[in-house]
């Protein structure tokens, strides 16, 4: 593996960092906790740099950020006098009638919300597989669970969020 | 793979492996046996289905402006590019002092060009189409009058666009 | 004995074809007639090219009374005098409030060579196949059920490759029998199109498709063609194009500009812009005639030519000073 193969810390931060709030946005649900968690992930990047093995870059970084979103739930989970999570970004009512816009955005943010409502380890399950796009091996490597465990996590989560969506 | 109909005789969480073809062969042909006869996993299959294609309909949101620089805030100084290549939002702020002027003086002129061309042609409204809707609007559509199964079930698909 | 069997099945097929060829109409449209005849329920194979790899998507579908519901994440509807998609909540947009579109169709068989194929066995049910050719290239091979004329699987092919590149079959179904009807929507949005009157508009496109409507929702225009098989809608809405908002496709070379295209599960799209105006192409016919339909597009102005702006700028200016 030759130094051209591995990207710098600031490629991986200008190239993914689009990326990575995404992902973070999703687990997290609002703006300032995803900025946080991307911050953090790329605190871990920097230090796990030298390790990394090039190959599927998204899914490395999807591992880093899944596990960092974990410990920040467990760690609150310790300290239950931590400040609430902030409520998520304000949601635009529906449009309806003939004139009916074309922008789903409320829809969107009754997803998100719903999302957001997950369990953290369904809520993980579900941004890897439906917001990522990785495949049950890679979520199994990025959670470190078996592939079953994560199938019943996915599927939990899928019927969870269709419960909430109704 | 053994194919285990789990709790009540019911399909469960293999419904999702065969939505997201996480399945083997034969544990998809015993899967799609068991729906021809089970319209309550058929139901589940709808239920799942609909979940799955919500997240992934979700659009990529942007980051909220002044995250990139904070985020390079921490480069190491040796990582520093000669070009800033980054999306636009407060775009200038790295590289040499001198490249930094350059690019100002550029910007300068080039903003003298956009003036002119702002006279000369009418600003217009920023238009990005809708293409999920579109589709939609063409595909029911073009199923009136024909047919409504190979017209309406790529419909049942949300286009995401994701790579 | 063989010898006479195989002699009527000649004959039927032959029958087949001449009266799918004298009916003016197409094969698809044979096959919306039987779903809506008949009752039937099971689970449909999409598979497509994304443009970067092959996909695949299982949704249920079932028909009765008329009603024909497909469900994947989303659902989509079609019943007597409606079109509706649902995409959440129970909530269904209704996109067209009747069975009919515009003028109709022209005559497929003015454009394509339609002709039934070998007898074959699909989704467990016998099934007559039926080709269609453009210029002697296969563009589509359907199998419609014989006993209900239900399609069974549907396979379009663009490559040279011999493989077809998007598909719809069923994988179970089940026709007959009691089929509860889909269940009708409880809440419906009104966003059926209203028609209007575009004398302007292009009354043809190259490739044999004809304006058959044209319809306005929402500030945008519609411009509806067809083929006969192949329904195409160009729609447009005045402004400049914003490429940040679109997801990324592939460049593609039109007449005056670059636009972007896409791939979807039923067909193609392309988005590009010209003299004011953008355009968005949507079809589930080959890509070459989309493209070849989108470049014969006469440009509508949506603006004056940068020249004629340029001019009366400067008279503006020079006038007070004369």
């Amino acid at each position: 593996m030759t130094e051209e193969d591995v990207p710098s810390w600031g490629e991986i931060a200008r190239k993914y960092g689009r990326f990575l709030y995404n992902v973070a946005y999703r687990l997290t649900g609002n703006d300032d906790d995803a900025q946080d968690l991307v911050q953090e992930v790329l605190l871990r990047v920097r230090k796990g740099l030298e390790r990394y093995q090039p190959g599927s870059m998204e899914g490395w970084l999807s591992r880093i950020t899944t596990n960092a979103f974990l410990d920040d739930v467990r760690r609150r989970r310790r300290r239950p006098l931590d400040l609430l999570p902030e409520e998520p970004d304000t949601v635009l009512p529906p449009v309806a009638g003939a004139d009916a816009d074309f922008e789903a955005s409320a829809l969107s943010a009754d997803v998100q919300r719903a999302v957001r409502g997950l369990p953290p380890d369904y809520r993980s399950a579900v941004v890897l597989s439906d917001v990522v796009g990785l495949s049950y091996q890679e979520i199994s490597d990025a959670l470190d669970v078996p592939i079953g465990t994560v199938r019943s996590r996915l599927h939990r989560g899928r019927a969870l969020l269709r419960e909430a969506l109704r | 793979m053994k194919v285990d109909f789990g709790r009540r005789g019911h399909l469960g969480d293999l419904l999702s492996g065969l939505l997201d073809g996480e399945l083997t062969q034969r544990a998809v042909e015993a899967a799609q046996a068991h729906l021809s006869v089970c319209p309550a996993c058929l139901h589940e299959l709808e239920d799942v289905g609909a979940a799955r294609a919500w997240v992934r309909g979700l659009p990529v949101v942007e980051p909220p402006a002044g995250f990139y620089e904070r985020v390079l805030r921490d480069e190491p100084p040796e990582e520093t590019p000669v070009v800033a290549r980054f999306p636009g939002v407060g775009g200038i702020g790295f590289g040499a002092p001198s490249l930094r002027r350059k690019v100002l003086a550029f910007a300068g002129s080039a903003a003298a060009a956009v003036a002119l061309l702002a006279v000369a042609a009418p600003q217009q409204d920023p238009v990005s189409p809708p293409v999920n809707r579109l589709v939609e609007a063409h595909a029911t559509g073009a199923s009136l009058g024909s047919d409504p199964l190979s017209r309406l079930a790529p419909l049942g698909v949300p286009v995401t666009f994701r790579k | 004995m063989r010898r006479a069997i195989a002699g009527l099945a000649i004959a039927s097929l032959a029958a087949l074809s001449a009266s799918l060829v004298a009916a003016e109409e197409s094969p698809l449209q044979r096959a919306g007639r039987g779903a809506a005849r008949v009752n039937f329920e099971g689970t449909l194979r999409i598979r497509w090219f994304d443009g970067v790899t092959a996909r695949s998507e299982l949704l249920s579908v079932r028909g009765a009374n008329g009603s024909v519901v497909v469900r994947g994440g989303v659902a989509a509807m079609a019943s007597p005098g409606q079109r509706l998609v649902e995409h959440a909540g129970g909530v269904w947009d209704l996109l067209w409030p009747s069975d009919q579109v515009g003028s109709g169709r022209p005559d497929p068989a003015l454009k394509y060579q339609i002709a039934a194929a070998a007898v074959a066995t699909v989704s467990g049910r016998p099934a007559n196949v039926i080709e269609v050719r453009h210029g002697g290239a296969l563009l589509e091979r359907l199998a419609l059920d014989q006993a209900s004329g239900l399609l069974l699987r549907r396979e379009q092919f663009e490559g040279a490759g011999g493989e077809p590149s998007r598909t719809v079959e069923f994988e179970t179904v089940t026709v007959g029998g009691a089929t509860a009807a889909p269940e009708r929507p409880q809440t419906i949005v009104n966003v059926a199109p209203e028609p209007v009157a575009a004398p302007k508009a292009a009354a043809g496109l190259a490739g044999g498709y004809q304006r058959i409507g044209v319809y306005k929702r929402s500030g945008v225009t519609q411009l509806l063609y067809s083929d006969g098989l192949y329904d195409l809608s160009v729609f447009q809405q005045a402004g400049r194009l914003d490429r940040s908002h679109l997801p990324a496709g592939a460049d593609v070379e039109l007449a005056a500009s670059t636009g972007v295209r896409y791939a979807w599960p039923g067909g193609h799209v392309v988005v590009w812009a010209a003299s004011g105006m953008v355009y968005t192409a949507v079809s589930d016919a080959p890509l070459s005639q989309v493209l070849a339909a989108a470049r014969s597009l006469p440009l509508t102005s949506g603006s004056p030519s940068l020249l004629r702006r340029l001019r009366q700028v400067c008279r503006a200016l020079i006038q007070p000073l004369a």
